[in-house]
């Protein structure tokens, strides 16, 4: 009897282990076949683009937050970022004062909440009952979209209400209404309006 | 002097951080604010600013040292006002009045040579009427026994003479 348990496990055994074999042998060969799909991951030329876009974020209120707009956005599947050239960003959310920024080239990145913006950057935000019109140029902007965050390493101009600030390693924090400047500040306030009370000397 | 108060304020620093929602602007790290021939420097300076343009700041000395104010004056080819205080500088300049605080000390100067010279806990100095008042508390008033009050005006040499 015992002989006959053995005949059947070894038999159980090579029967399962050719199932085993078969079924990677046939994964192989799929894998073969499937050719240049499967190794998408590492080609860095673009899969697909896009011409005269209009990207809009929505919250999930269903609300538009921001859209991006542009002439292409090129999609790269090795980082699976979107470059987009021309873009527009523009702010839609009721509780900011409207902001309108572009630039030659941008990329977002695959969380996209974060748009780095290239080159010629110009950003306008309007001015509201309490803050004065802001507008920002600098080589380089990168967006924390989500958090309503903008800064940038590289040497900015802000024009604000009248006055201008130049300086390096900007942050500015658009719902707490903070800017800061790391070096090299430089700002100077235009003389006071002529109107306002001097016509008294 | 008069033609500095139609003149842009610019300010130097090292860092800066602006409130948008105060609107107020802090600036740190050797600030140093320049208006026509007015020049003042501190570590740290905070400044608001009226609708109208008109600039208030409170400059800051660092630690053990001062801040400073100077000014060409009205009336003379080199005449000059530099001032100093221990703790802080109150500039306000619509009604162009710098007030020192702790360890003031105002000088008048003639080119290189100090004409008047004043110290006090407290002085304020009106750039407009060139006018100062010295008082021996940093509250800006004085108080019996609080502190001396140190004061050298020289004699005015009579313009006529000079010449």
């Amino acid at each position: 009897m015992r002989s006959g348990n053995r005949l059947r496990v070894v038999a159980l055994l090579v029967f399962t282990a050719a199932l085993a074999l078969g079924s990677f042998w046939m994964l192989e060969a799929m894998r073969r076949s499937a050719g240049q799909d499967t190794d998408d991951a590492n080609r860095n030329n673009p899969d697909y683009y896009v011409e005269k876009f209009q990207f809009v974020r929505v919250s999930n209120t269903g609300q538009a937050q921001y859209s991006i707009s542009g002439e292409r956005l090129t999609h790269y599947p090795g980082d699976d970022t979107h470059k987009i050239d021309m873009p527009v960003v523009k702010s839609l959310t009721p509780e900011r004062p409207p902001m309108h920024a572009t630039s030659k080239t941008a990329t977002m990145d695959r969380i996209n909440s974060k748009l780095h913006m290239y080159e010629a950057v110009h950003l306008d935000r309007a001015a509201t009952a309490d803050r004065e019109r802001l507008q920002l140029d600098s080589d380089y902007l990168l967006l924390l979209t989500d958090e309503d965050i903008m800064q940038t390493d590289k040497p900015v101009t802000i024009t604000l209400g009248q006055s201008v600030l130049k300086g390096t390693g900007m942050v500015a924090n658009n719902a707490t209404g903070e800017l800061r400047l790391a070096g090299n500040v430089n700002v100077t306030y235009r003389p006071p309006s002529k109107n306002a009370g001097r016509r008294a000397q | 002097e008069k033609a500095d108060a139609d003149l842009p304020t610019n300010v130097e620093a090292n860092q800066m951080a602006y409130d948008d929602v105060k609107q107020i602007n802090i600036f740190t790290g050797n600030v140093v604010l320049t208006r026509g021939t007015l020049v003042m420097r501190a570590e740290k300076m905070v400044v608001s600013q009226d609708p109208a343009g008109y600039q208030y700041g409170t400059m800051y000395a660092a630690p053990g040292g001062f801040t400073t104010f100077r000014q060409k004056r009205d009336g003379g080819p080199d005449l000059w006002i530099e001032g100093r205080a221990a703790d802080r500088i109150e500039y306000d300049s619509k009604t162009e009045i710098a007030k020192f605080y702790s360890k003031a000390r105002v000088r008048l100067l003639d080119g290189q040579k100090v004409t008047d010279e004043v110290e006090g806990e407290f002085i304020s100095y009106d750039s407009k009427t060139e006018f100062y008042s010295v008082n021996n508390t940093a509250t800006g008033q004085s108080k019996p026994g609080a502190g001396r009050i140190r004061a050298i005006i020289q004699p005015r040499t009579n313009e006529k003479q000079e010449k």
